[in-house]
C-alpha cells in the first residue's frame, strides 16, 4: 500500500488489517512486514544473530569493512531457537556499493556450516520486521503498533514455504536489497538462472528464495545497472518474445535474461530513490498467481485478494493486471503504469453495482466463517426458505459449497475464492466483484455477479448460467463442458483476459465487450480456445485473429517464408506482402500461399493435437438468435442492461469453435 | 569416476526414436514418439553410457506447474551472436564434410529455413546456398572464397589467441566465432572471452578421443565466462557458447547441455543417422526428414522444459543447474559440473 503526496501516513494497523484477513492463505511458518519512507535519517542495517557471541563477531566483521557501527538495541531477543534481532547505525555512510560488498561478504562469512547471523536490511529508506508465526504473531513480536507511527509504503506477507524451511526469520518475508523491499507469492523456475546472473555480478550470499533473488535483481538493476524502473519491471515480467516490439528492450531482455522471471509469481515491491517513493506489481506472463490493485484518492493498493483492498478501502478502484505485465506508482505521481490497457474501460461496470434492499432471510456474515455460512443456508434450504440476503461478506471461501435445494441466496460484500464450486441448484447473485474460482464443477443454478469476476472463472463449468455484469479474468470458461440437454452459458459483459476456453469441450461461452465500443483493446486476450474440442465461444466484434488458439512465433514463420524465397520457392512479392502482414495465421497463409507451400509452412503449426479452429466474424444465424436470446435478454434484465442488450444480436459476432465439432444444434435450454 | 567410451552411445531405440520423427520410419514424422508411462532411462535402469546420463531434470510441481507446450507457449529460440542472430531453436548440424556437395547445399538451406546453424566444419569448398544465408551458417577460413560469409570460424588450440585476428575478422564485416577442442582450459577460455570473440564452439572431437568430456567442458566455460572479475560478469550474456559432440544422441542430451551453460547444440552423427542420409538420398527428401527431425527435437525440448515449469529455453534452462541433480556421481564430478546431488534443495 503507498501513500500519495499528502495524504496521511500509513499506520501499521492498516497494514496489518490488510494481511490478516487473509490468514488462512498463509501459515505460522513465516510473516513479516516492510516499509519505505522518503524521508529518512542516517543509514540503519538490521541482522538476525543467533547469540550474542555471534553478534559480537557479526558487529566486528561489519565494523572491519564499514567504519564503527552504533548498536541501536535489540529489537527482538533471541531464545535460543529462533535468533534475536538486532539494529546498528551508521553514522558515517561509506555508500550504497561498499555497503552492499560488505553485507555479502559477511552473510556468507556466517551462513554456512550452520547460519550463525544475516543481516537483512541496509537501505537508507526501508525497515523490515520478520519472524516465524502468523502475521499476527509478527505484529505483535515487534509491537508495531506503538513502535511506529507510520509509513509512506507498507508491504505485508504470511507465508506457506515449499522450498525453503520456515523454521528461522531469515527465510521469512519481506527480503530487502539497498532500498527495495519486496514480498512475493509463487515459484519461480528460473531460480538457479536469476541466481547465476547475480553471482556473475558479484552477489555472494543467498539464503536460497526466490523472493530474495527478486530483491537483489530489482536492486541490482536499478542501482548498479542504472535501467529506469519501467525497464526493469519489463524485463522481470519477461513478456513473451512476439509481443516485445521495441527493439532497444528486445536487445536488453538478451542482455538481462539472467533477469528475467519465468513460472509462477505475483511480486509486490517497494523502493526508494531518495526523490520519491515507488511501488511496483508484477504478473508473469501466465498469470499463474492472483494479484489485484486499486486507487482510492489517498492511496494505492495491491493484494492477493480483492477483500484485503476492500478491508481497507470499501470503495476504492479495483483491477487485475494484464499477463506479463506490470503496475508502477509513486506517492508524487500516484498510478504511472496501470499494469492494463484502458482502465477508464476496464473499472467502468464496478461504478455502478447496486445496492437493493435484502431480500427474505437476512444474515450478518461478518462474524462468521463458511462453515457456519454454509450450515446456516443447508439449514434454511431445509425449512423451505426461499431466499437469502448474507451481508457483509468479507472474503470467506466455498460459500454455498455443498448446500442443497432451490435457494436464492444474495451476497453484499466480496465473497471468497471457490463461491459456488459445484454448485447444483442455488441462484447467487452478488452485489459486488467475486474472486478467483468461482463456478468450478458448477452443474445448474446460477451465479450473477454485479462487478468483475477474477482469474479460473466457471472451469470445468457443466450446466447453469454465470453471468458478469463487468470484466473476467485468465482462463475463464476453461474445460467446459456439456451434457445431453445439459448446455452451460457463460455471459462476461466487459472483456476477459487470456486463455479464455482453453481446452473446451462443450458450452457457451458469450463475452460483449460493453464499453469497449470503437476502442482498440480487443475485448479478450490471447490464446482464446487453444485445445478447444468442443462448444462455442461468441466475442462481440473483431478478435485478432492472433489472439486466438496457440500460433507458432511469428519469427519461426517469417524465416521459413525467407528461406523459402531464398531457395526461389516463393516470390519477392508474395514474401513482401506476408512479411508486412500482421498476423502470420493458417488463414492468412492460404490466401498467399499455394497448397505445396502451404503444406510444407503448415508443418510449424501443426501437431497431433492440433485442432484447426475455425473463426468467423459474422451475424448470428436464426438458431443461434433463438439460443442466444433468451440468455441475453436474462443477462440485460438482471443488471439493467435491456437497451444496451436489445440490439446485440443483429451485431456482428467473431464466432471460434473447432472444425470438427457439428454446426449448433437446435436450442436445447430447458427454457424452451 | 567411470570412464566413458566417446564413440556414439546410441543404441537400436534411440535410432529408431530419432527415425520416427524424422519420417523414416513410423507414420507421424516431427512428432515425438510416445513410449511408455514411466521410463528406463539410465542410470536408474539401463546402464549410463555418459556423464550427462547421471543428470535427471528436477519435474514442475504442485506449485509450479508443468506447461503443456502443445497449447500454450515455450520459446524455444535463442538469441545468439550478443543477441544479434536469432534461431528457432538451439540447434544446429555439424559433421557435413562427408556427404555430396548437392545435399551439404540442402542441408545449408533446410538450416536456414528452420532457424539453426549449419556448421561448415572440415569442409574444403563453400557451397553456393550460404550466400544470403551467412548469420546461420558456421564457415571456416577458406582462402579464396570470401564471398558471403558472415560469420568465420577461427580453429585454437591451447592459448594461441591473438586478439588482431579477431580484430581483422571484423574488420572484414564478420562474426569472429573460436573453435576449441573439449580439453580447453580455463585460461582458453578466458582468453577467448577477453578476445571478444561472438562465440565459442566447444567440439568434443578436435583433438579425437580426449579425456574430457563435453559435458565437463560446457559447464567450465559456462564458469569461467561468469567470473565477474572478467567484464563485470557480463561476458556470460554477450558471448555466445556452442556445444557440438559426434556422441549426442537427442533432445535429452540437448537439454542437459543447455542447463550446464550451452546455447546451441550442433548435431553430428544423430542427425545424419536419423535422417538416414546416404550418397542414394534426394536432396528433397533430406530437407523434408531433417525438417521434420528439427521440428520432433523442438517439441521434445519444449516438453522438457514445460515438465520443469519452464517457458523459455534461453532465459530460463541455459545456465539453470538448479534444474536438475545428479544420481551416482562423486563429489568431483558434481563439483566440476556444479549439478547438486539428488536429495539435496
Amino acid at each position: 500500500m503507498l501513500r500519495k503526496r499528502g495524504a496521511p501516513p500509513i499506520s501499521p494497523r492498516i497494514a496489518f488489517t490488510a494481511i490478516e484477513c487473509v490468514r488462512y492463505r498463509g501459515s505460522r511458518f513465516g510473516a513479516g512486514f516492510g516499509l519505505v519512507n522518503l524521508q529518512t535519517g542516517v543509514r540503519r542495517m538490521k541482522a538476525f544473530a543467533v547469540s550474542e557471541q555471534a553478534e559480537r563477531e557479526l558487529r566486528r566483521e561489519l565494523s572491519m569493512r564499514l567504519g564503527e557501527l552504533e548498536p541501536l538495541g535489540c529489537e527482538v531477543a533471541g531464545d535460543g531457537l529462533t535468533p534475536g534481532s538486532y539494529v546498528y547505525a551508521l553514522r558515517q555512510d561509506p555508500g550504497d556499493e561498499a555497503v552492499r560488498r560488505a553485507v555479502q561478504e559477511v552473510n556468507r562469512k556466517f551462513f554456512r556450516p550452520s547460519i550463525r547471523a544475516h543481516v537483512y536490511a541496509w537501505g537508507r529508506h526501508v525497515d523490515v520486521f520478520k519472524g516465524v508465526g502468523y502475521p499476527a504473531d509478527v505484529y505483535q513480536l515487534y509491537d508495531l503498533e506503538r513502535r511506529l507511527r507510520g509509513a509512506d509504503l507498507w508491504v505485508s506477507h504470511t507465508r506457506q514455504p515449499t522450498n525453503s524451511p520456515g523454521r528461522l526469520p531469515i527465510w521469512s518475508h519481506p527480503f530487502s536489497s539497498g532500498e527495495w523491499v519486496a514480498v512475493h507469492n509463487g515459484d519461480v523456475s528460473s531460480f538457479g538462472a536469476n541466481m547465476s546472473f547475480l553471482e556473475s555480478v558479484g552477489f555472494l550470499n543467498f539464503v536460497g528464495t526466490d523472493s530474495e533473488v527478486i530483491a537483489f535483481l530489482l536492486d541490482h538493476l536499478t542501482s548498479v545497472e542504472r535501467l529506469p524502473l519501467e525497464e526493469a519491471c519489463r524485463i522481470l515480467v519477461n513478456p513473451f518474445e512476439d509481443y516485445v516490439q521495441d527493439g532497444r528492450s528486445q536487445g536488453r531482455s538478451v542482455v538481462f535474461r539472467g533477469a528475467r522471471l519465468d513460472g509462477p509469481f505475483t511480486v509486490v515491491a517497494g523502493y526508494s530513490d531518495g526523490k520519491d517513493v515507488y511501488m511496483v506489481v508484477l504478473a508473469d506472463r501466465f498469470k499463474f498467481r492472483p494479484v489485484v490493485v486499486g486507487e482510492d484518492e489517498n492511496y494505492v493498493y495491491a493484494a492477493s485478494e480483492e477483500v484485503q483492498i476492500r478491508a481497507v478501502s470499501p470503495d476504492a478502484r479495483v483491477w487485475t493486471l494484464e499477463p506479463g505485465s506490470f503496475m508502477l506508482a509513486s506517492s508524487s505521481r500516484g498510478v504511472i503504469i496501470a499494469g492494463r490497457k484502458r482502465l477508464d474501460l476496464f473499472v467502468r461496470p464496478q461504478l455502478s453495482i447496486p445496492r437493493p434492499e435484502p431480500v427474505g432471510h437476512v444474515i450478518d456474515a461478518s462474524e462468521l466463517g463458511y462453515q457456519q455460512i454454509n450450515r446456516l443456508l443447508r439449514e434454511l434450504s431445509q425449512r423451505g426458505v426461499s431466499d437469502v440476503s448474507l451481508l457483509n461478506v468479507r472474503g470467506q471461501r466455498y460459500i454455498g459449497v455443498g448446500v442443497e435445494g432451490h435457494i436464492r441466496v444474495r451476497i453484499y460484500g466480496t465473497p471468497g475464492n471457490c463461491l459456488a464450486n459445484l454448485n447444483d441448484s442455488i441462484d447467487f447473485e452478488v452485489f459486488g466483484s467475486v474472486q478467483d474460482d468461482v463456478g468450478d464443477v458448477m452443474h445448474g443454478g446460477s451465479v450473477v455477479v454485479h462487478g468483475d469476476a477474477r482469474d479460473v472463472l466457471g472451469q470445468a463449468l457443466q450446466g447453469g448460467e454465470i453471468l458478469v455484469k463487468g470484466n473476467a479474468g485468465n482462463r475463464c470458461g476453461i474445460q467446459m463442458r456439456e451434457y445431453e440437454g445439459r448446455r452451460p452459458y457463460l455471459v462476461v459483459g466487459g472483456r476477459v483476459d487470456d486463455y479464455l476456453g482453453e481446452y473446451m469441450a462443450g458450452g457457451v461461452i458469450v463475452v460483449l465487450g460493453l464499453g469497449y465500443e470503437g476502442s482498440d483493446v480487443p475485448v479478450v486476450g490471447r490464446f482464446a480456445g487453444t485445445g478447444m474440442v468442443g462448444g462455442r465461444i461468441y466475442v462481440r466484434g473483431t478478435v485478432p485473429r492472433s489472439h486466438i488458439g496457440y500460433l507458432p512465433p511469428r519469427r519461426d514463420v517469417l524465416q521459413y517464408l525467407r528461406g523459402l524465397w531464398l531457395d526461389g520457392e516463393l516470390d519477392g512479392r508474395a514474401f513482401e506482402s506476408l512479411a508486412a502482414c500482421e498476423h502470420l495465421d493458417p488463414e492468412t497463409l492460404s490466401r498467399h500461399l499455394p497448397p505445396d507451400l502451404l503444406r510444407r509452412v503448415m508443418k510449424l503449426f501443426e501437431h497431433k493435437y492440433f485442432r484447426r479452429l475455425l473463426v468467423e466474424e459474422r451475424h448470428l444465424n436464426e438458431a443461434e438468435v433463438h439460443e442466444l436470446g433468451p440468455v441475453l435478454r436474462a443477462f440485460g434484465e438482471k443488471f439493467s442492461l435491456e437497451r444496451e442488450v436489445k440490439g446485440l444480436l443483429d451485431e456482428k459476432f467473431t464466432v471460434i469453435h473447432p472444425s470438427t465439432a457439428q454446426a449448433p444444434k437446435p436450442v436445447v435450454s430447458e427454457e424452451g | 569416476m567411470r570412464v566413458y567410451s566417446k564413440r556414439l552411445g546410441m543404441d537400436d531405440r534411440t535410432l529408431s526414436h530419432l527415425r520416427q520423427m524424422s519420417g523414416v520410419e513410423g507414420r507421424m514424422p516431427g512428432e515425438p514418439p510416445i513410449v511408455s508411462m514411466g521410463s528406463t532411462a539410465p542410470p536408474f535402469v539401463e546402464q549410463p553410457r555418459a556423464v550427462l546420463d547421471h543428470i535427471v531434470s528436477d519435474g514442475a510441481q504442485v506449485t509450479r506447474p508443468s506447461i503443456d507446450p502443445y497449447r500454450e507457449p515455450v520459446e524455444t529460440s535463442v538469441h545468439i551472436f550478443g543477441g544479434a542472430v536469432r534461431l528457432s531453436m538451439p540447434l544446429g548440424v555439424s559433421g557435413l564434410s562427408d556427404l555430396l556437395e548437392g545435399l551439404v547445399e540442402e542441408v545449408v538451406r533446410t538450416c536456414y529455413r528452420m532457424g539453426v546453424l549449419a556448421d561448415l566444419f572440415g569442409l574444403h569448398y563453400e557451397p553456393s546456398s550460404v550466400e544470403g544465408r551467412g548469420d546461420y551458417v558456421l564457415t571456416h577460413a577458406v582462402r579464396g572464397t570470401a564471398a558471403a560469409r558472415n560469420v568465420q570460424v577461427v580453429v585454437l588450440g591451447d592459448d594461441d589467441v591473438d586478439p588482431q585476428l579477431v580484430e581483422r575478422i571484423r574488420a572484414e564485416g564478420r562474426r569472429p566465432v573460436a573453435r576449441v577442442p573439449s580439453t580447453g582450459t580455463a585460461d582458453l577460455y578466458r582468453a577467448v572471452a577477453s578476445a571478444r570473440f561472438d562465440a565459442i564452439v566447444i567440439d568434443e572431437d578436435l583433438e579425437g578421443d580426449t579425456e574430457v568430456d563435453l559435458e565437463l567442458a560446457v559447464a567450465l566455460c559456462d564458469r569461467v565466462l561468469r567470473d565477474p572479475s572478467m567484464g563485470g560478469g557480463r561476458l556470460r550474456y554477450s558471448v555466445t557458447l556452442i556445444a557440438t559432440s559426434s556422441r549426442l544422441r537427442g533432445s535429452g542430451d540437448v537439454f542437459k547441455l543447455l542447463g550446464l551453460g550451452a546455447e546451441v547444440v550442433l548435431l553430428k552423427d544423430s542427425w545424419k543417422l536419423g535422417t538416414n542420409v546416404s550418397r542414394d538420398t534426394r536432396p528433397s527428401v533430406l530437407a523434408e526428414r531433417l525438417e521434420n527431425l528439427l521440428l520432433g527435437m523442438q517439441k521434445e525440448l519444449k516438453l522438457l522444459a514445460g515438465a520443469a515449469g519452464a517457458s523459455s529455453l534461453h532465459s530460463t534452462v541455459c545456465g539453470n543447474r538448479e534444474l536438475f541433480r545428479a544420481v551416482e556421481l562423486d563429489g568431483r564430478v558434481l563439483e566440476a559440473l556444479g549439478v547438486k546431488a539428488a536429495g539435496s534443495w
